[in-house]
């Protein structure tokens, strides 16, 4: 355990403790002879921020180590936001062109990440997951095909 | 009795038996997998258990759960590398005894155990489950406020490296959990004026995010760092080596069965899981052995110990699951989402309302041991080669776009695939800072109860919070709970005071040098 794991989980544990704290002031008060809403919230958030500051006083008295510094952001983290905005994007996709085409682009782009190069068997991973995907969970098991807002290819097969 | 009319729905079905062996399948490779856990297995698979009844959901999520545990020590003595946190104890002497060449030697005798464990775990479940059942009948909300608030300090103060931590990711799954309008009063709570907040953040979304997509981003980290685990099997390397004769395992039998008490007794227990038992029945064997200088280097009760324990934990740690609504680990925590979603309510009347499912669900866990057994004992070689043969780099994207369908398919919503991210970066961010994931998704699956049985208990008493006071049930919970603290800080104390004395012990000889 390094005293900047420590250090960044107690301010880390602090800013939330501190925000949900102030956003629990905002829960109306109990009408009278009932326990409020706001109780249970505020203890909770009172609770994060003493064991906040429990943490930051333990990475005080810690000795700074040698040890590797995991846990902080490192060039591999670039790759983890990428996929992370992959994912983010991923959705969005989803919403503007439907889960078929969404997940062809996707799963392209996710196999590209980890580290596949040729584009003719990029292609065909990305091909054969979406195909999958789409038959397991859409005709398979039955769950609703959202339609493209931008472009809805189902619609346009069907015309 | 219930049992049998268990195994008679079970056996009477075909469908519930293709569940159970391709849930044991599923659950050996997976648990085989380095970085994939049977809780991740099941977030992941929970969504294509909405289409079917419920039997067959939990028959097929408990057997993944159960044979998952399992299949770590495939991993563990083939590749030197823990499946799972439970298998670390068996690679000790497991990976020796494959570099011996006799890694299907010390593979039957993983199998052999686990069976025993799981087994004698199903049964203390089995037969004890009742008892707890009809006592939990009698606790009233200050007494379950007792049990929730010992389940949220004993699972924060024990799981993970440090308690602050553990305790601070507990707190944050709580806060999570009280996201939307509070079910008495209506009102909103940390919805910041979103309108798709008010209905709060889902269980399957977050699992998820947390134990899948959270893994994914964790993988490529260490696959971009430089840090993936470069998978060495060693394979068995002659017929004669991989038998395992009557003679070889009857020193391990007794060390399976005592192990197996340990496990079932820990499994009971909320929080503390299969590592710890695994752990704790390694280390108390090892005090026992006759033949304590092989043990490290090969020993097949070193295998056996472990093994025994981890598996036993499976069955008791559904005791406060079904008995109380507290889950007792991460599984379970999933395993309460599928009942809730089945619209299932569990808890001491589970036993009135669904006493058959229930005892059909423990017969389809003693099957599911059997399957996972078969599979083990035969072909735990084969599922090694078949994981050595698929890249990491295409099981990881297989498992991303998987865990996108998963999350939409649970309500088709893509709110609930974008909450699935948000949780996905708040598992890798936890991963980093060494925050416990399973502390959070339990303290999360926890927290409404909690709040709930808070309320009622200060509504139906005249003396405001001293009710718990007056409640020895509920003070005894509150003990338990301050006892698992005081433990935990008195082990820790300990094991600082031994690392000073043995710097200053190698300070002392350094100088002399």
């Amino acid at each position: 355990m390094s005293r900047g794991s420590y250090c960044w989980t107690g301010i880390l544990a602090g800013v939330i403790g501190l925000i949900a704290l102030w956003a629990s002031t905002g829960i109306p008060d109990p009408v009278a002879g009932e326990i409020g809403a706001k109780l249970f919230p505020q203890a909770v958030s009172a609770a994060l921020i003493l064991i906040s500051t429990l943490l930051l006083w333990n990475a005080r008295r810690l000795p700074a180590s040698d040890a590797p510094r995991d846990w902080m952001p490192q060039s591999s983290t670039l790759h983890v936001l990428l996929l992370a905005t992959l994912g983010l994007t991923y959705v969005g996709l989803i919403e503007a062109l439907g889960y078929a085409l969404a997940t062809l682009i996707a799963s392209t782009a996710v196999f590209l990440l980890f580290g596949h190069r040729r584009p003719q068997r990029l292609l065909l991973m990305a091909v054969l997951a979406t195909a999958a995907y789409y038959l397991c969970f859409f005709v398979g098991l039955g769950v609703y095909d959202p339609p493209g807002s931008v472009l809805d290819i189902r619609a346009l097969l069907s015309n | 009795m219930d049992i049998l009319v268990g195994f008679a729905t079970v056996l009477s079905d075909p469908w519930i038996l293709v569940a159970i062996a391709l849930a044991s399948i599923v659950g050996v490779v997976i648990g085989a997998t380095p970085g994939l856990t049977a809780a991740a297995a099941i977030a992941m698979l929970l969504p294509v258990t909405y289409h079917v009844p419920p039997l067959y959901a939990l028959a097929f999520l408990y057997v993944i759960g159960k044979s998952g545990r399992f299949g770590g020590s495939i991993a563990a003595i083939l590749f030197n590398t823990p499946g799972t946190s439970a298998s670390a104890a068996t690679q000790l002497d497991g990976y020796p005894l494959a570099v011996q060449g006799k890694a299907g030697k010390a593979l039957k005798v993983a199998t052999v155990s686990s069976v025993i464990g799981d087994t004698i775990g199903d049964l203390i479940l089995i037969f004890g489950v009742a008892y707890v059942a009809q006592l939990a009948l009698k606790l009233g909300p200050p007494e379950y406020f007792a049990i929730y608030a010992m389940a949220f300090v004993v699972i924060g103060s024990v799981i993970g490296k440090s308690m602050l931590k553990g305790l601070a990711s507990c707190l944050l799954g709580i806060l999570v959990a009280l996201i939307g309008l509070d079910s008495v009063s209506g009102y909103a709570r940390f919805t910041f004026d979103s309108f798709q907040l008010m209905n709060g953040i889902g269980l399957v979304p977050v699992m998820i995010g947390i134990f899948v997509l959270g893994e994914v981003f964790a993988q490529m980290d260490s696959m971009k760092s430089g840090q993936d685990t470069v998978l060495h099997s060693t394979a068995p390397q002659s017929a004669e080596d991989s038998q395992l004769s009557w003679m070889e395992y009857r020193p391990c039998l007794p060390v399976a069965i005592r192990s197996a008490f340990t496990g079932g007794l820990i499994g009971m227990l909320p929080g503390l899981g299969s590592a710890v038992a695994a752990f704790v029945a390694y280390a108390t064997e090892f005090r026992r052995a006759r033949n304590p200088e092989q043990w490290g280097k090969g020993a097949l009760e070193g295998i056996a110990a472990p093994e025994s324990a981890n598996n036993a934990v499976s069955g008791p740690s559904m005791v406060p699951l079904l008995t109380l609504g507290v889950p007792g680990s991460t599984i379970g925590a999933i395993l309460m989402g599928v009942f809730l979603i089945h619209g299932i309510e569990i808890g001491p009347t589970l036993f009135l309302t669904s006493r058959e499912l229930i005892f059909s669900l423990f017969a389809t866990g003693l099957l599911g041991i059997f399957c996972y057994g078969l599979i083990g004992y035969f072909g735990s070689g084969f599922v090694g080669r078949l994981i050595m043969r698929v890249p990491p780099n295409i099981i990881y994207p297989m498992i991303f776009l998987t865990a996108f369908v998963a999350a939409y398919a649970n309500r088709s919503s893509l709110f609930d695939v974008l909450v699935m991210c948000v949780f996905g970066l708040v598992g890798y961010v936890m991963r980093k800072l060494e925050l416990s994931t399973a502390a959070f998704v339990i303290a999360f699956v926890l927290a409404r109860g909690a709040e709930e049985s808070l309320r009622q208990a200060l509504l139906l008493s005249d003396s405001g919070a001293l009710v718990f006071f007056e409640r020895p049930v509920a003070l005894l919970f509150f003990a338990l709970g301050l006892g698992s603290v005081g433990y935990r800080m008195y082990g820790l104390y300990r094991d600082k005071r031994k690392a000073a004395a043995l710097h200053k012990t190698t300070g002392n000889a350094g100088e002399s040098c």
